[in-house]
């Protein structure tokens, strides 16, 4: 006998709920179009009607049977690198690096996280409850969140510990203030590095949440958010996401391509998204922690993960790598200060471009390997060989240290020439440049040359 | 050119200058959403401390957080409220608190 996991009948969009439902087992299947499991005598252990999904216990005869009923049935399975992780492998995690988060903090102002969930045993090492409902995750979108940024088993950041702030409640709702007093919490514990914000509504620069998202910043917290998943129509990046010094993550797939449900910039003359990472699609999740109670908020795997897709689950790979890449800092390997800044530019610096408009991919594909093994100069240089890539050689923190000392590969007047360019194509602002001339950076005659154009 | 709030039912609602009826005239430039439902949640954004303790205590604020370079202040939306508001010079911006979701 093996456990399996039986999927059919199942209508798109259909949601039946589990909990709630005032019925017997036979029914809930029968609702589910799952009724031959009963008719075949099959043990069901767990049937999840939000999902359509049912775990049974049958032997290869039953399972084979069941797929001549049209049912997908795929045996229950422990979590393999390859495959199960391929979030991890696309954006070059490996296990060997000499860095691993050890050291460094993440708060994830979520709905809770479970701290005995898999992989989370031990890794909290502060909580704040927002909600009145209590610490525990009632919901199970934080403990999964938390699980890809950090989780000691199928995690980015394996050595990193998590600082929970609880501001959703079991509904997965919060409301803006509540959000705020979140965000301040964040930036006054002097524990916390990155703070990851798997949330968002439509905003626009300026509104207070984006504002406080950015205020993280100056407090040398690294400000990560989810893009949203409203696309694929342009202009649907959510705040907090779209705050200017906020790490604006959008989705991918596992073959690399926008997922279409990632929120598309621009927002104003910023480029937004600022990067992807791995999302997910439908039949191919992000596979991390489930809380030990409750129903599995996605399609369940083995014993203790699921699999949820959404940029949710994008922005914690952002958040993991920061961690990796703080520990780097720490250890004088990163050139800028302060660390915050020197990690926003290392991965904004290192992506994969994939081909998409700036709208849809950012700056391209989060890579921690090349944001690990690369050198500044290289980044720099690499970055800036082309027009349409000078954003990525300077993200805005990093552009007065990045025109104050050239790449050395080009000529002033020919990297005067790209910024211009830049300029003329909304990747930099006026007041950008202004601070540049302000700051001795470019001369009165390069500044107007450039505004004229 | 003038900007008010016309109170209609349980709402005050961005207007012509031209109406009537009980309005508050916006005396200091805050820029406020178009319709403020009474007894919603309201972030107040402003950029003097002095003049967030003096709005603190006139509207009993339920939290105060500064940010450094501007405070925050979270009130419920009353006719006193909105009207102190959009007159006391200092507040930047008024905000309704609006409903933010997971991902």
């Amino acid at each position: 006998m093996r456990h399996y996991i039986v999927y059919g009948g199942f209508a798109p969009g259909a949601r039946i709920e589990t909990s709630t439902a005032d019925r017997g087992l036979v029914t809930l299947l029968s609702e589910m179009g799952l009724d031959a499991l009963v008719r075949l005598g099959v043990e069901v252990v767990d049937a999840y009607g939000e999902w359509g999904i049912a775990v049974i216990k049958a032997t290869e005869r039953e399972a084979a049977e069941l797929k001549r009923h049209g049912y997908q049935v795929e045996e229950d399975r422990e979590i393999k690198l390859s495959g199960d992780l391929w979030n991890l492998e696309l954006i070059g995690w490996r296990d060997d690096y000499p860095y691993n988060g050890s050291g460094v903090t993440i708060a994830v102002i979520d709905s809770g996280v479970d701290n005995g969930a898999c992989g989370l045993d031990g890794k909290i090492v502060g909580n704040k409850d927002f909600t009145g409902e209590g610490q525990e995750d009632l919901n199970g979108h934080g403990t999964h969140v938390a699980s890809i940024a950090a989780g000691g088993d199928v995690g980015v950041a394996r050595g990193a510990k998590i600082y929970n702030i609880k501001a959703f409640n079991k509904h997965g709702v919060s409301s803006d203030h509540v959000v705020l007093r979140a965000i301040y919490h964040a930036g006054t514990e002097a524990q916390i590095d990155v703070v990851n914000m798997s949330f968002g509504r439509p905003g626009e620069l300026g509104d207070p949440v984006a504002r406080a998202a950015n205020w993280l910043l100056s407090r040398g917290k690294l400000p990560v958010a989810a893009a949203g998943n409203s696309g694929p129509e342009r202009g649907t990046i959510e705040s907090p996401a779209l705050g200017e010094y906020v790490i604006a993550v959008g989705a991918v797939g596992p073959d690399k391509r926008i997922a279409e449900y990632s929120s598309r910039g621009p927002v104003d003359n910023l480029i937004k998204p600022d990067l992807v990472a791995p999302g997910g699609v439908r039949g191919r999740g992000v596979v991390a922690a489930r809380p030990r109670r409750g129903n599995p908020l996605c399609p369940p795997v083995g014993n203790c993960h699921m699999a949820c897709i959404g940029t949710s689950m994008a922005a914690p790979h952002v958040s993991g790598a920061a961690a990796l890449l703080f520990q780097m800092a720490r250890e004088g390997k990163l050139r800028d200060t302060p660390a915050a800044v020197a990690v926003r530019n290392r991965i904004l610096q290192t992506t994969e471009d994939l081909g998409q408009p700036p709208e849809d991919q950012g700056r391209g594909l989060l890579r921690l390997d090349k944001a690990l093994t690369t050198t500044a100069t290289q980044a720099i240089e690499t970055a800036a060989t082309s027009i349409t890539a000078i954003a990525a050689a300077i993200p805005i923190m990093g552009i007065l240290s990045v025109l104050a000392k050239p790449p050395p590969n080009l000529q002033r007047q020919n990297f005067i020439n790209q910024v211009a360019a830049a300029y003329k194509a909304g990747l930099i602002t006026r007041e950008q440049l202004i601070t540049l001339y302000t700051q001795g950076h470019i001369t009165l005659d390069e500044l107007i040359k450039i505004l004229k154009l | 050119m003038r900007k008010v709030y016309v109170r209609r039912e349980d709402s005050y609602v961005l207007a012509d200058p031209a109406e009537e009826g009980d309005i508050i005239v916006i005396t200091n430039d805050a820029k406020g959403p178009p319709e403020i439902k009474l007894g919603t949640t309201l972030i107040v954004t402003v950029e003097d401390i002095k003049v967030a303790e003096k709005l603190r205590d006139a509207l009993h604020a339920e939290e105060v957080i500064d940010w450094g370079d501007v405070v925050t202040l979270v009130v419920k939306a009353t006719p006193d409220a909105v009207k102190t508001l959009f007159t006391t010079q200092g507040v930047k911006r008024v905000d309704i608190s609006g409903e933010v979701r997971l991902l």
